[in-house]
């Protein structure tokens, strides 16, 4: 479980997640949503996988990712969204990042 | 469907037949005098009657599409959701034969009274309740199927995450009824709360048949 609350802290994994609400998506997909280098997201996409967040299935060269949340997961999912659990956390980096 | 699920779905259901056979052809008489009285012991055995004899359709009917279902070369289901389905059998066809056995157990008798008899009811209605949420918790962790007519991923993803969500919370509020309802009531709670969430999850599943991925 302390996997899942560790995907579930940070808000870009939160948002991949949403995304997924939507339909499947390939890796490159995904990362076209975000302004990350590939092995950044290649590490979220990780830490999802290990909580068991999301499914991963090798169709040809690419990888599609659909959602596998359960009930409990998703009210956490929408209960970290909600309290927007590390995104202060996550503009403190970005900060840090750039200056 | 493995063996070992046949194995036991197949003497599950030999033991709701002979119970429905034989419990009501032994206790006749007090049955007879009952249904045929003005008071609500009429009700009482009217009830128990339906329970026991309408349980082994129930688990005969669940056990054909189930096995139809994981029978079905297109789509191919997932080996997790293999499990799934046989665990969610055999769950129910545990569950059909202790609810069978505690109302045929009680045929022929005028009334509920009992505090142990209310307690095992009301603690049965909890467990099915847990149980049903714990299934729909699990609904939308299950990959979705393959090959010909595999439903369109993005439909299995929305409609399994919905069915979850109200069989977990159908399964909750059938775990709190039995707390907090009257006795009396518990029973037509838990049958519409049942029903009404089983006729959601099939037509949830018919939509899924609709929209095919290719």
């Amino acid at each position: 479980m302390s996997a899942v609350f560790k995907a579930l802290a940070d808000p870009s994994r939160r948002r991949v997640l949403q995304l997924l609400r939507e339909r499947p998506m390939t890796a490159g997909e995904l990362a076209g949503h975000f302004p990350f280098a590939k092995p950044t997201m290649s590490a979220h996409f990780a830490v999802l996988r290990e909580a068991d967040l999301v499914h991963a299935t090798k169709v040809g060269g690419s990888i599609v990712y659909s959602l596998k949340l359960s009930v409990v997961e998703d009210a956490l999912l929408g209960f970290a969204e909600s309290l927007g659990v590390g995104v202060e956390r996550n503009s403190h980096q970005a900060k840090g990042e750039t200056s | 469907m493995s063996k070992m699920t046949k194995l036991v779905l197949g003497a599950i259901f030999v033991e709701l037949i002979a119970v429905a056979m034989i419990v009501p052809s032994i206790r006749w008489d007090a049955i007879s005098v009952n249904l045929s009285a003005a008071t609500g012991a009429r009700r009482l055995d009217t009830v128990r009657l339906i329970v026991t004899f309408i349980a082994p359709l129930v688990l005969a009917l669940s056990g054909v599409l189930t096995a139809r279902r994981l029978k079905s070369p297109a789509p191919s289901l997932s080996s997790p959701h293999r499990g799934y389905a046989e665990a969610g059998i055999l769950v129910a066809a545990f569950f059909l034969m202790a609810y069978q056995g505690w109302f045929a157990g009680h045929l022929g008798e005028s009334q509920i009274a009992h505090a142990s008899r209310e307690f095992m009811l009301r603690a049965g209605t909890i467990f099915a309740g847990m149980v049903m949420a714990v299934q729909g918790n699990f609904t939308a962790k299950v990959p979705f199927p393959s090959g010909p007519r595999a439903p369109d991923p993005a439909t299995w993803t929305r409609v399994k995450s919905r069915s979850g969500w109200i069989m977990s919370l159908a399964g909750l509020m059938i775990a709190v009824s039995a707390v907090a309802l009257p006795l009396q009531l518990l029973l037509e709670v838990f049958v519409i709360l049942a029903a009404s969430t089983s006729g959601f999850v099939v037509v949830q599943n018919l939509r899924l048949r609709a929209s095919p991925s290719v």
